[in-house]
């Protein structure tokens, strides 16, 4: 291209460009520790269920690589659906694949899927048929693409859809239990949320063999604060976090929650024992996890509600690298230690 | 490794050159591509070929075309690294945001009016150029105004179904100050736009909703320039069809390489083997 330049310049009579060197920035590479690859797993599931479930079809709005489906496709050519960067088009025709006797799996970015065919889908789920959406993306980070990439509210788009279960899995494991509970044991549409950076969570995810509707998995216990989170980012902040504040005597336990609608609050009362709530969002705080958390504490166990904290994100997304977007919203671990001390009923111990 | 870019100083002295106008924009285009792989290669991801596809056409527009009132925006939105290096080039933005791609307080990787003066609107989400143009043209008509709008779209884009509901109101108020481009390099985020969903013969598609079409060599800036020249008295909205390459005539970025969506040249370095056809999402 320089070369290009040059021949331009010379044939305009003018010298060849100069450039100027500039070092490379020094990217603070995170210790890939127990990295968690959710597309990825999601998408190899896809393909075990499908060798199972004949009626599974998969469908794609022009992601294919980014939502997981390469190996679906080459797998099963016949039950794999392009339809191009036409979302709405794509929602439908699943709806009328599900009514036919099919079940469809409809993939694209969260920002997209929740959104632009939010009354297709809304449609979809009137006829009474079952539907499987992915969106892949979500949440804050990868914060470079900025706010039109970065979805926040899918929850909140799709939460009053009649009868879907809204899942967003932390580990690889909950990953494949997600798509099988989805395929096998779902009653209606299912939305699935997957955050798409390979994600260093910092501790070894358990095994999970099936999920409970309504119930997380305790991580870790804690007498002093239970946070309550969903998907990598969130659970592995509140990991950090923990760890943080048990340097300073406060034991926090931490709950992986991937039913971001449909919670058990008695069970999540039972987990907390007395102890703060604090819900943890990579979403807008409003019509998140954490109002899904406080509905059914308010409903299940009112006291418990009335000691639950929402954290989440307040602001339109900002744009940049992953641990600066996450700082800047003050939800990296760090962040989220410093913002529970001082609420109520967490002690400041020494 | 080091990376290198054209300073400020350096590209006022390319835009300045005396000579043949459609030659000097070329090599302001070629500077700007410099600066583009100089912002991505630093962040390590941006959407390379599609911002090189479009970026003779972006440069022309700005050196040549838009005047004081005029309004230009890409509708695809993912080939904002060819907008900032244009703008910090011609002193728009502060020329060192280019070492600030993707990053808080920088230049974000799809066009923010909230992030970065000069933005005229958010792009990121596809379909949405020609109904923005239309309402920025019907507000301008309502306050006296008389500026333009120049939009450039993708080609993939034009899949989503707001670009064909768009089509008709805008022709059938006669919104004749609204200038389209399409960037017509074939490729989008999977693989060829005509594997994935063919868009057929546009030309006499968008004819047909009541545009005045027509089409060019994106690369070409004496075909740019004279198709744009030939519809600038047209009483119906424009349509250009841009014919481009991905990548630009880069030829370690064209389509036939193994460009995987929105990397960074490193890896399209790494990977020219041909073994597929993909390339950053158009």
């Amino acid at each position: 291209m320089r070369e290009r330049l040059n021949a331009r310049l010379t044939r305009l009579g003018s010298d060849p460009v100069e450039l100027v060197d500039a070092e490379p920035p020094e990217h603070v590479s995170a210790v890939a520790e127990h990295r968690q690859r959710l597309v990825h797993a999601y998408g190899n599931e896809l393909v075990k269920q499908a060798e199972r479930e004949p009626r599974l079809v998969a469908l794609d709005a022009d992601l294919r690589k980014d939502t997981g489906l390469i190996e679906f496709r080459e797998r099963f050519p016949e039950r794999f659906f392009e339809c191009g960067i036409a979302e709405q088009d794509m929602v439908s025709q699943a709806g009328a694949m599900a009514l036919a006797g099919l079940l469809p799996a409809v993939h694209s970015f969260s920002c997209f899927l929740s959104t632009r065919p939010n009354e297709q889908i809304y449609n979809n789920a009137t006829e009474g048929t079952k539907v499987i959406y992915a969106g892949s993306l979500t949440g804050l980070v990868p914060g470079g693409p900025g706010h039109s990439h970065q979805s926040v509210r899918d929850i909140s788009a799709l939460g009053a859809v009649p009868g879907m279960a809204l899942i967003e899995p932390f580990s690889e494991h909950e990953s494949r239990a997600a798509v099988d509970w989805a395929v096998n044991r779902a009653p209606g549409p299912v939305y699935i949320r997957l955050v798409s950076v390979g994600w260093a969570v910092g501790f070894e995810p358990p095994a999970v063999e099936e999920l409970v509707p309504g119930r997380g998995t305790v991580l870790r216990g804690g007498r002093d604060l239970l946070f309550v989170a969903a998907g990598p980012v969130m659970v592995s902040g509140a990991w950090r976090a923990a760890d943080v504040l048990a340097e300073s005597g406060v034991q926090a336990g931490v709950v992986s929650m991937p039913w971001l609608r449909d919670v058990d609050g008695s069970w999540v009362a039972e987990v907390a024992d007395g102890a703060p709530i604090v819900t943890l969002d990579n979403h807008y705080v409003t019509g998140g996890l954490g109002d899904a958390v406080l509905a059914a504490l308010a409903a299940d166990a009112p006291d418990a509600a009335a000691r639950l904290h929402k954290i989440g994100v307040e602001e339109v997304p900002k744009s940049g690298e992953n641990n600066e977007v996450l700082r800047a919203h003050r939800l990296d671990g760090d962040s989220i230690a410093e913002r529970v001390r001082g609420l109520a009923g967490v002690p400041a111990r020494i | 490794m080091t990376l290198r870019y054209i300073s400020k100083a350096e590209l006022d002295r390319i835009r300045t050159l005396d000579g043949d106008r459609q030659e000097r924009a070329a090599a302001f285009a070629d500077a700007c591509r410099l600066n583009v792989l100089y912002m991505v290669e630093r962040v390590g991801s941006g959407h390379l070929g599609t911002t090189f596809s479009s970026l003779d056409i972006v440069s022309w527009l700005h050196l040549e075309v838009l005047r004081e009132g005029d309004r230009y925006f890409s509708s695809k939105g993912h080939d904002a690294p060819g907008l900032y290096a244009v703008l910090t080039a011609l002193g728009r933005l502060d020329f060192e945001l280019i070492h600030q791609l993707r990053r808080l307080n920088g230049l974000p990787g799809h066009p923010d009016v909230a992030a970065t003066p000069e933005v005229v609107t958010s792009t990121g989400s596809l379909g949405m150029g020609i109904s923005k143009a239309r309402g920025f043209v019907l507000a301008d008509r309502l306050a006296g105004r008389s500026g333009r709008v120049y939009v450039l779209t993708g080609d993939g884009e034009l899949q989503e179904g707001q670009f064909w509901e768009s089509l008709q109101p805008t022709a059938n108020r006669g919104l004749h100050e609204i200038t389209v481009i399409v960037d017509r390099n074939q490729v989008q985020s999977d693989t060829w736009v005509d594997k994935v969903s063919d868009i057929g013969d546009l030309e006499t598609k968008a004819r047909a909703f009541g545009w005045a079409v027509a089409n060019c060599d994106g690369h070409d800036l004496r075909s740019l320039a004279s198709t744009l020249e030939g519809l600038e008295h047209e009483q119906r909205p424009k349509l250009v069809i841009a014919r481009t390459r991905k990548g630009g005539g880069v030829s370690f970025m064209e389509p036939e390489s193994h460009l995987p969506h929105t990397t960074s040249a490193r890896s399209h370095r790494r990977s020219t083997s041909a073994r597929s056809r993909r390339c950053v999402s158009g």
